[in-house]
């Protein structure tokens, strides 16, 4: 399918109920097996966006997942396919233990006992955790409960990951083997973050997001080059 | 930050840890049954109890210090009884205070209710923190769940053992940043800085549990908990324990109840 647009936004509106504007008409367009990196300051709408990937929240104008509308009916289909990491590794992991974890997705996608074993058992594989599966997700160090978290969403293959600030909290090795980990990972890939260099080492394109606004899209090096551009995004000073 | 958890120990390999979670959990509850039944006046039956329950925590190897910590927390609801003995009805009187029409009288029958109930809570609990400490906590739910207790129960109890230390942590974090900022501690704005600090402890463990429900729900939940069946399979030991106990509680109640004269 080379060639298909895996994410399609246009003109994209969102408001919380408590009336602040989020997304203020947004266009984006990922294409399948690209990584984008999501940039911009506190508060730009990057988070709110990625929501709309799954359809957590819902907007002004649908999205497109794979040329699939994103509504009431295609949520399974929609949450099966998007992969969501969301920032905090506390609030991904929600079982007891990290098995029941990783295997919650694919029980919920109505696999069998033994096809969610071989799904967690691969998804551990892939992100290099095998033997964690009776461990509480409480007493692992957050390096760890990131590499999980994407495990848990790897069980149920989706074709697009979506990751919330995946570096924050990190030291630097963690950080750097997330980056060998996501750059092994052959799927779409939406990264919003504001650590420049992880945008640099992961993303192949970059759209600077200010005030609910894409203000500027293009490769990496052209925008993270661009240093009167993310100054006026208030991303570096 | 490090916590105790509730199953620090579980990992100790004993008999007792090996276990089928599913007939620990059946043969702890008939324990714990038939000391609730107990009649009041046969302490001769409480020491039998006693003799079983000291017989657990022993094969379990969990620390003794660690079951008497944790069972000390019993205390308070045995002040709380205690208070209200004097009010119980009937029985030769034994001590009695104040004055007409205020007259109080400590019974003979309040007396040996409050020592009966206090050896039963007691005993109850140490078996049950046995059971619960020599048990992984996932495992545990994986019993209840196979022997039918409700899902949602299952759910809550799975919750909360995930996040109740996640909570911990955040009040210890906030209560840290408030000593730091707090140069007096007078009383009054001690306690009012407290009951703000759990009131944000309330609105922030409530937007957590939207964050949870997201990110359940990017998972594919859709309000409904689908439950994996486990292989759980029954072994000798298994058996032998059930058999164990059912003897030794139905072999207790017979000699208490029949086997002596007056009885």
């Amino acid at each position: 399918m080379a060639g298909e647009k895996a994410i399609e936004i246009r003109g994209l509106h969102f408001s919380y109920p408590d009336g602040n504007a989020a997304l203020c008409g947004v266009d984006l367009e990922v294409a399948c097996g690209e990584s984008v990196g999501l940039i911009g300051c506190n508060g730009a709408g990057k988070s709110t966006l990625l929501l709309h990937l799954n359809g957590i929240l819902r907007g002004s104008t649908p999205v497109r997942i794979l040329g699939v509308e994103v509504s009431g009916k295609t949520l399974p289909l929609i949450r099966a396919r998007v992969g969501m990491i969301f920032q905090d590794p506390d609030n991904q992991l929600f079982m007891p233990t990290v098995a029941d974890d990783v295997g919650f997705g694919p029980v919920n996608m109505g696999m069998s006992t033994e096809e969610v074993d071989r799904e967690v058992a691969r998804a551990l594989s892939q992100v290099d955790m095998l033997g964690f599966e009776q461990r509480s997700p409480h007493h692992m160090s957050i390096g760890e409960k990131k590499r999980v978290s994407i495990a848990t969403v790897l069980s149920m293959s989706p074709e697009i990951l979506a990751l919330d600030e995946p570096s924050s909290n990190l030291d630097p090795r963690h950080r750097r083997d997330l980056i060998q980990l996501l750059n092994s990972l052959k799927l779409t890939k939406i990264i919003s973050t504001h650590d420049l260099d992880f945008v640099r080492s992961t993303c192949d394109r970059v759209a600077v997001m200010d005030k609910g606004k894409i203000t500027a899209i293009g490769s990496a090096p052209e925008i993270l080059g661009d240093q009167s551009l993310l100054e006026a995004a208030g991303i570096v000073c | 930050m490090n916590h105790s958890f509730i199953d620090e120990h579980s990992n100790i390999d004993s008999p007792l840890s090996r276990l089928d979670p599913r007939v620990k959990v059946i043969g702890f509850l008939l324990l714990v049954t038939c000391i609730a039944l107990a009649g009041r006046d046969f302490f001769r039956a409480y020491l039998f109890y006693s003799i079983i329950v000291v017989l657990l925590a022993l094969v379990s190897r969990i620390p003794p210090g660690h079951i008497l910590k944790r069972s000390a927390v019993i205390a308070p609801f045995l002040i709380v009884m205690a208070a209200f003995v004097p009010f119980m009805p009937g029985g030769d009187p034994v001590l009695s205070f104040g004055f007409a029409p205020l007259e109080f009288t400590v019974s003979r029958t309040g007396l040996q209710l409050f020592s009966s109930l206090a050896i039963k809570s007691f005993l109850s609990l140490t078996a049950l923190i046995v059971l619960t400490a020599s048990t992984p906590f996932a495992r545990l739910l994986k019993a209840l769940q196979d022997l039918r207790v409700p899902l949602i129960i299952i759910m809550v109890l799975s919750f909360m053992y995930r996040y109740i230390f996640i909570i911990e942590d955040e009040f210890m974090k906030m209560k840290q940043a408030r000593d730091s900022r707090m140069t007096r501690q007078t009383g009054l704005l001690h306690f009012r800085s407290l009951a703000n600090l759990v009131g944000v402890l309330f609105i922030r463990a409530y937007e957590r549990s939207e964050s949870v429900y997201m990110a359940m729900c990017s998972r594919g939940f859709r309000g409904e908990i689908i439950v994996q069946q486990e292989h759980l399979r029954l072994q000798y030991q298994d058996l032998a324990f059930l058999a164990l106990m059912v003897l030794s509680l139905s072999g207790i109640q017979w000699f208490c109840f029949y086997g002596q004269p007056g009885g």
